[in-house]
């Protein structure tokens, strides 16, 4: 504390000594006053800055809340309802048998851990991973609407899954449909060939659209590249229907409203690793990001090496969503939606952005699952019609906006 | 930080953009202590020699060394404790706050998160550059003069050896241009630091540099002390303006007179 | 500082409880398969896909999907087993059923209300079939291929689909019951002599989803015993993998000029009058009205129920027909009979009808 009074002091310009050169330093009890005065002035600021930081803590946990309670309710809630207490049985009567008793109906834990639970897992990893990546890419690009799907990341990968489902068993033969078991876990090769096929195709379409972006670095530019480069893999999409089996094409008929289908534990086995070290990893890039929203020459004066972080961020989060969109098909506008209504709720700080915005888009996935599978039960409607939907709508509100010439 | 006897020493600095050529064969020194002014129209390179000292490009070729290491060498993080860059353009994304853009300063110094001194710092930076009350406030919703402040704190926040300024009073009404003025003075003097600021107005110039370096189609025209430098013949060379050069009880200033010259009109 | 590693502590805590469940769920559903019923008779066999099965039988609460499977569930009389029928094909089968309900679409049936039902089975063709099959699995469901849709192979999956339900007594009576009907058109259509049709040729048309099949699809092999030879047949001879192809109007002309296309016979969900409206319009530029099958007023409408599966037999009788046998009444008698015999509805009208 001592050092920081004597910088203070040296710190304060203050400007009756600098006025001009004929009146006599300050009295020794002004000065001392004057930094006095300054001293709980920066107390002030700094318990508002705390404050903030509590609020926007407080901001996600509610966001960790919410995304707890859809959790449960796209448990319970389907073409067949389960009463919350037994999903919470059938649920603790699997880790702990000898502890939680089996609920009621026997067939409440069949359809919980068989089916509900994948693919609740699913919709929170996938909604985790478009969430986190549209976040670092906004931060990253500086671009408000910038997200997996609109940089046609989302429907790459997705294609590179498509000719993996279509030509899969005639390259490999019948080791595609190989299941083994690694750490007794379940494993198949389809699995592991989807998410590296979707990884390639996806680093594919950001490589394309960050050279294009180099030449001309508005931001329009970037957005209208992500959407041609989008449109060609939709097409590429399309083809692959024509040139598949009735096998593979019953698989890949809905890939550009993803859904859920893929929710199998093999496939959840593979994702949980990686989107849990993609997620910690971009959030430690976290404190970066934040210095580019003030733009790339002063995030390169205080250090910043951009190339390699705009390199690092954008593999990792490419990685994250496409491992995920590999078993979904197409979901589009949580990369976009997510970040965009937590940065208005708590501004710019990517530390906390991150996170709350994973959050609420796991919720919003989750949800919008929980209604495809309800709306017209017993059958289900494709996911990604409805955040086509919901995130169309959003997007026209956000374009909309009054505020919005100054921040495009 | 602060307190440290360093020098700047340029090099033969050259550099350009595509074909063009802006600035070649430049070299100069600066220490601790001083503030130097950089005087030169419109379009003779200010800018660009300014970026490229902060590193901010690459030069073509030549070299910045400070203390005898030279600057394309050396560590970003070290870099950025040495050099502090206040751009004259200034972009934001959406939804930042003052207080958080002036911690960005304090990046060089922290890993995770920033620690209490961090936030106090960035707290008197801000009272320093009277931005305080609207350290909570979006930084749009701010006037241009009231931004670039912020800007400003953002370098106090730093705390480097060398505050490297690009025509930083330009959207400044008087009283903020002269209260900015001050402030970069007493940090070439207090801390100790040096203080290297691009200008176009000659009179802010002569008041509170140490030493002025005056850029002229692409290379050094004079550099010295400013009542040394800034002479009515050199506003003639390097302006194309006819001015004179007025002492009084207050010191120098100059008054200049519409020059209805047309063969230098070309140049800005 | 303290805010951001408490964060990182909460979601390190929260990501190793997700894995201890995702684990403890993968290593319950391995222990659960172990556990077999080992009551009752077991039946060991081979799907129509090639899946091999251990079921005990007789199965009851049994789903099945599409609408050519049901028929047999009728015909075999065990309706009261049939549970889960899928909303589009299925349903409409619902009366016959007392203890049916509806479980989704075909191609994705819903496993939960299954479980939900009881239901553990569920029988579904090879193709038109349902998709989800692994989701269905890993509820523990039992997904069994029979293609009942196939003339040629109506007999051999009938075979299994009878010791699925024990092979009783009735059920067996059943079978025969059916299996003589079945004969019985075959031998009919025999009868006749098809010499002079050897040299006509054909197309098969889909008017709704505008594919043509081609030689290796069992319904057009039907109609080539009584006629010459199919489209494809004469253009590509070899073998074909594929059932459907993208045909072309041009081609079409062409193949008329050189060949001579005779009989075009026209299939989908649609009235008569809407399959030839859809098969005019699918010639675009081209006016299809010069072909000859056209001119010679040879195009027929045929209804989806009796090209494929349990009536197809009576198609034979129609084609014949078509092609000049003079059957009579036959196919009208066949099918009073059969809906007398097994308690169905089919209708005589728009089975088989003339639309040039």
């Amino acid at each position: 504390m001592q050092e920081d009074e004597s910088t203070i002091r040296k710190e304060v310009s203050n400007p009756d000594s600098m006025h001009s050169k004929e009146r006599e330093g300050p009295s020794r009890e002004q000065e001392l006053m004057d930094n006095k005065a300054e001293e709980i002035q920066s107390d002030r600021i700094e318990g508002i800055y705390a404050a903030s930081l509590r609020r926007k803590s407080l901001f996600v946990l509610a966001m960790l809340a919410i995304s707890i309670i859809v959790f449960f309710l796209s448990l319970a809630f389907g073409s067949v309802d389960i009463p919350l207490t037994d999903v919470l049985r059938s649920i603790g009567h699997n880790i702990f048998p000898s502890w939680i008793s089996m609920p009621e109906k026997e067939w409440y834990e069949v359809i919980v851990m068989n089916e509900r639970l994948p693919r609740t897992l699913l919709c929170v990893l996938t909604g985790i991973s478009l969430a986190a990546a549209g976040t670092v890419m906004q931060g990253l690009l500086r671009n408000p609407l910038v997200s997996p799907f609109t940089l046609g990341v989302s429907t790459a990968a997705s294609f590179g899954a498509a000719i993996t489902l279509v030509f899969g068993s005639t390259l490999f033969g019948s080791a595609f449909y190989l299941n083994f078991s690694f750490l007794g876990l379940p494993m198949t090769v389809k699995n592991i060939l989807l998410v590296i096929m979707s990884f390639v195709f996806g680093m594919l379409s950001i490589i394309i659209v960050m050279k294009i972006a180099k030449k001309d670095a508005s931001r329009s530019t970037l957005i209208l590249s992500g959407v041609v480069i989008g449109y060609i893999f939709q097409a590429g999409i399309s083809f692959s229907k024509y040139v598949s089996d009735d096998e593979a094409l019953r698989e890949i008929t809905n890939w550009l409203m993803g859904g859920m289908w893929n929710a199998t534990w093999s496939a959840i086995v593979i994702l949980l690793p990686i989107v849990i070290i993609c997620v910690i990893y971009l959030e430690r890039l976290a404190l970066d990001i934040n210095s580019l929203s003030a733009g790339d020459e002063i995030a390169k004066n205080v250090g910043i090496d951009l190339e390699k972080l705009r390199k690092r961020g954008l593999v990792v989060s490419t990685l994250v969503t496409s491992a995920c969109i590999g078993f979904t098909g197409v979901i589009g506008f949580i990369g976009l939606m997510a970040p965009h209504m937590c940065r208005m709720a708590i501004g710019n700080d990517v530390r906390y952005v991150l996170p709350a915005s994973a959050l609420l888009g796991s919720a919003i996935l989750t949800g919008s699952d929980i209604v495809a599978r309800i709306i017209i039960r017993p059958e289900q409607i494709p996911v990604g019609i409805i955040l086509y939907l919901i995130g169309g709508l959003f997007f026209i509100w956000m374009v909309t906006q009054k505020q919005w010439g100054a921040r495009l | 930080m602060g307190g440290q006897a360093l020098k700047l020493e340029v090099e033969n600095l050259r550099q350009g953009y595509g074909d063009n050529i802006v600035i070649d064969d430049i070299s100069f020194s600066a220490g601790s202590g001083e503030m130097l002014s950089v005087l030169g129209p419109n379009g003779c390179g200010k800018s660009t020699l300014i970026k490229t000292l902060c590193n901010v490009h690459k030069p073509r070729s030549g070299s910045v060394f400070i203390d005898g290491e030279d600057t394309l060498r050396m560590d970003p993080r070290e870099l950025a404790k040495l050099i502090g860059y206040v751009p004259q353009t200034m972009s934001s994304f959406g939804y930042s706050t003052v207080y958080d853009l002036v911690l960005i300063g304090r990046k060089p110094y922290v890993d995770w998160s920033y620690s209490q001194e961090d936030l106090r710092i960035a707290a008197q930076a801000m009272i320093t550059m009277k931005v305080d009350c609207y350290a909570e406030t979006d930084i749009q919703a701010l006037s241009g003069g009231q931004r670039q402040r912020v800007y400003v704190a953002r370098t106090l926040a730093q705390r480097p050896e060398f505050y490297i300024f690009d025509e930083p009073t330009s959207a400044f009404d008087l009283r903020n241009q002269l209260d900015t003025m001050r402030i970069m003075k007493s940090i070439s003097h207090e801390q100790n630091a040096c203080v290297i600021v691009a200008l176009h107005d000659l009179n802010l110039a002569i008041r509170y540099s140490d030493r002025v370096l005056v850029l002229d189609d692409r290379s050094i025209y004079d550099i010295g002390r400013p009542e040394d430098v800034i002479t009515s013949k050199m506003i003639e060379d390097v302006y194309g303006v006819t001015a004179d050069i007025i002492e009084d009880e207050h010191g120098l200033y100059v008054r200049a007179f519409d020059s209805g010259r047309d063969d230098v009109a070309d140049r800005v | 500082m303290a805010h951001v590693d408490k964060k990182m502590i909460v979601v390190v805590l929260v990501a190793c409880l997700v894995v201890v469940v995702v684990i403890s769920a993968v290593q319950h559903m391995d222990g659960s398969e172990d556990a077999a019923d080992l009551e009752g008779d077991q039946y060991t066999f081979l799907d129509a896909k090639g899946v091999k099965h251990t079921v005990n039988v007789p199965l009851t609460n049994v789903s099945v999907v599409h609408k050519y499977i049901p028929v047999f569930m009728k015909i075999l009389g065990v309706e009261e087993e049939v549970a889960g029928l899928d909303s589009t094909h299925g349903i409409t089968f619902k009366d016959y059923f007392p203890n049916s309900y509806s479980i989704g679409t075909f191609s994705e049936p819903d496993g939960p209300t299954m479980i939900k039902n009881g239901s553990k089975v569920i029988l579904t063709p090879v193709t038109m079939g349902l998709s989800n099959s692994n989701a269905l699995s890993a509820l523990g469901i039992e997904v069994i291929y029979l293609d009942l849709t196939d003339p040629y192979v109506i007999g051999e999956n009938l075979e299994i689909l009878v010791n699925l339900f024990g092979a009783t007594e009735e059920v067996r009576a059943n079978q025969e019951r059916y299996m003589e009907f079945f004969t019985e058109c075959g031998e009919f259509v025999d009868s006749f002599d098809f010499d002079d049709t050897e040299d006509k040729n054909f197309a098969l048309y889909m008017s709704s989803s505008g594919f043509m099949q081609t030689h290796a699809s069992a319904a057009v092999k039907v109609i080539e015993e009584v006629s010459g030879k199919s489209y494809t047949n004469i253009t590509d001879p070899n073998t074909k993998d594929t059932v459907y192809f993208n045909p072309n109007s041009a081609d079409l002309v062409d193949f008329d000029g050189e060949h001579g296309l005779d009989y075009v016979f026209l299939y989908s969900l649609d009235t008569p009058e809407k399959n030839y409206d859809k098969f005019l319009a699918f010639g675009g530029d081209i006016n299809l009205k010069d072909l000859s099958c056209i001119k010679n007023k040879q195009v027929y409408s045929i209804s989806t129920d009796c090209v494929n599966g349990a009536l197809s037999c009576i198609s034979q009788i129609l084609y014949a027909e078509a092609y000049g046998a003079d059957v009579g009444n036959k196919a009208a008698e066949m099918i009073s009979a059969f809906n007398e015999e097994f308690g169905l509805h089919y209708s005589i009208d728009d089975l088989l009808v003339s639309v040039a």
